[in-house]
């Protein structure tokens, strides 16, 4: 690993360069156990058991995204906040070196194994945060930030959540080569799924109120701020332009970012409308919703805003 | 992949309506592609702006380690259009355009058929069966009757060898085949089959069908095949007329009588379109041979 700074320690082959911060939805003490698990028992025991636990996958399907990316044919990789390994690891059988970097030091140790494992001797990792990125600049050829511009704010190294990301794309600016991408898998603050599930914040619907708002109501019942930035289509486009990226373009990854099986290009209504003639099957209510999308004037466009999420490849 | 396919494009003009016209890309693959890591068939569509429906479908894979997948999928695409040029009913298929492979990654370009997914109505239903009944009559024209009973125990003996069953069951389905009745003086051609003939893979444009995905293209050279696979995989969401049993063997009455062909007892066919079946899905890996019985008595509604 090229770095222009030196890891403040090394514990287990794996260099820090901030330190360790868990996090995920299973507890810390859960992730050790099943580690151990892994090392007495072996990869075929601990997938039957471990088997959609911990954001781990054994699919090769969660960086498919790189299909609509411009990449050259050798490519270097940065995957910034990098978890399990479920995009790291499909992106090293394809290009020629991958970083892995991720706050947390028991998912870098995994990912480590399980690289080890696949014989995919491409891939480094450290622990580390894109605000310690030791990296020199015009580094990567491609860097993703999938799930990780929403929870950046909340380091608390910035009063302002929203300048912690321009900070955090900036720097992503500053290692990307020229002609370089970043890609950006991110939800988007309108989701329609919003109204059944939970924001980052761990709320229901603050991601829809004035931020203002959803600060005092997080303070309220979590005794804590929003800081869970996600925005709109125009949002992220103001966001990004205000971190000196001037050519994106936006994606609607179906089902969702993290598993983006359709890419659909945001800008072409036709590509919207022919997804769901041609690539969805469907029947009963569902087929009756697409009929309506696809022949009501503007529906389309109405459901565009309320999408999901989206994926943004931004060229350097 | 996008760098590469642009510069194609850009050299080959022809291919798009409007050559000068921006294009975007829409990337898919199936819900179980990279599930595990063999599934790895990428589409990609490119639309040009303004136009309804995408202009190219390209084809590729994950890792260039699978795209045996492409080559074999544009290979069997330009039998087929070779096959079907003879009795120009080539428009229910897509065209090959370009095979790319420079040894680091591997996609092929075709036409997009356009059309949007089957759906199980008797109108559209009776389309694919009719249009799917020209392109096999045509071939039949073309193709002299070589096969008899012999050839037939054979083809069922061999697809019975390929599900690598133990050789208990390996008997018990060779025993089973042989107890079922089939013309001992039927003669009939070997046609071409679409090899994965599924309601997915069939899209409907007004009155015109087209035939997608072409993995196994070949795979069956037995007449019937698709038309047993396509009314198997339809069972389920068909509203057939009568039992699936008397639905199957009314329409490969039609169809046998279309390409010429005198049957009069199909249990032998059906049982050899199974075994064929059960190959491609690899079923001797996870049944035994009464289990694999039991479940073609079961499909038929016969048990």
């Amino acid at each position: 690993m090229n770095t222009i700074k030196a890891p403040f320690k090394t514990v287990e082959g794996i260099s820090f360069f901030s330190e360790d911060r868990y996090w995920g939805k299973a507890s810390k003490t859960e992730l050790e156990s099943a580690l151990e698990f892994l090392g007495e028992k072996g990869w075929e025991e601990f997938r039957a058991r471990y088997k959609n636990k911990f954001d781990m996958t054994f699919e090769e399907n969660r960086a498919d995204w790189r299909f609509v990316v411009p990449l050259p044919e050798k490519f270097s990789v940065l995957d910034a906040g990098a978890g399990m390994g479920r995009i790291s690891i499909p992106l090293a059988r394809v290009a020629e070196s991958v970083v892995s970097m991720d706050q947390s030091f028991l998912r870098m140790k995994f990912l480590k194994l399980r690289a080890m494992e696949e014989g995919l001797n491409n891939i480094e990792v450290c622990v580390g945060d894109i605000f310690d990125a030791p990296f020199a600049e015009e580094s990567f050829d491609l860097i993703v930030m999938n799930g990780l511009i929403e929870w950046v704010g909340a380091t608390g190294r910035y009063n302002d959540p929203r300048k912690a990301q321009i900070a955090s794309l900036e720097i992503a600016r500053k290692l990307l080569k020229k002609g370089g991408h970043l890609y950006v898998g991110i939800e988007n603050r309108l989701a329609l799924s919003y109204l059944r599930g939970i924001d980052h914040s761990g709320l229901r619907f603050t991601s829809y109120m004035p931020r203002w708002v959803a600060d005092i109501y997080t303070k309220i019942r979590l005794e804590k701020r929003y800081d869970t930035y996600t925005y709109t289509k125009m949002g992220y486009e103001k966001l990004l332009r205000d971190s000196g990226f001037s050519n994106f373009v936006f994606y609607l990854p179906y089902p969702g970012y993290n598993l983006p099986r359709i890419m659909i290009p945001y800008d072409n209504l036709n590509a919207l409308s022919y997804t769901f003639r041609s690539l969805m099957s469907s029947s009963g209510i569902k087929r009756k919703i697409i009929w309506i999308l696809t022949h009501v004037p503007f529906a389309l466009r109405i459901y565009r805003y309320v999408f999901f999420s989206f994926g943004i490849v931004i060229t350097k | 992949m996008i760098p590469r396919l642009r510069q194609l494009i850009a050299e080959n003009p022809s291919w798009l309506y409007s050559p000068s016209s921006k294009i975007s890309f829409l990337k898919t693959s199936t819900p179980t592609s990279g599930t595990k890591r063999s599934q790895g068939k990428i589409v990609l569509f490119v639309f040009e702006s303004g136009r309804k429906l995408p202009t190219l479908c390209v084809k590729a894979t994950r890792v260039y380690s699978a795209a045996e997948i492409i080559n074999r999928n544009y290979t069997n695409l330009r039998l087929l259009i070779d096959h079907a040029l003879k009795n120009t009913t080539n428009s229910i298929f897509a065209k090959p355009l370009y095979f790319y492979d420079d040894g680091v990654e591997a996609f092929c370009i075709e036409t997009v058929c356009p059309g949007e997914r089957f759906s199980v109505k008797n109108s559209s239903y009776e389309l694919v069966l009719k249009q799917y009944g020209v392109w096999q009559t045509g071939l039949a024209v073309s193709h002299k009757k070589i096969l008899g009973a012999k050839d037939l125990q054979r083809i069922a003996f061999s697809a019975i060898h390929e599900l690598e069953m133990s050789s208990e069951s390996a008997r018990l389905l060779e025993n089973y085949y042989s107890s079922l009745s089939i013309d001992k003086n039927i003669k009939l051609p070997e046609i071409l089959q679409h090899g994965d003939m599924t309601p997915d893979n069939v899209l409907v444009s007004g009155n015109k069908i087209y035939f997608i995905d072409y993995d196994y293209v070949g795979l069956s050279m037995l007449p019937g095949f698709d038309l047993f696979h396509f009314l198997s995989k339809s069972k389920q969401r068909a509203e057939l007329a009568g039992s699936f049993y008397s639905s199957l063997l009314r329409h490969l009455a039609d169809y046998f009588e279309n390409i010429d062909v005198e049957v009069s007892v199909y249990d032998g066919f059906l049982f050899l379109y199974y075994l064929q079946e059960s190959v491609r899905k690899g079923v001797g890996q996870k049944k035994d041979g009464a289990e694999l019985i039991a479940d073609f008595e079961k499909l038929l509604e016969k048990a």
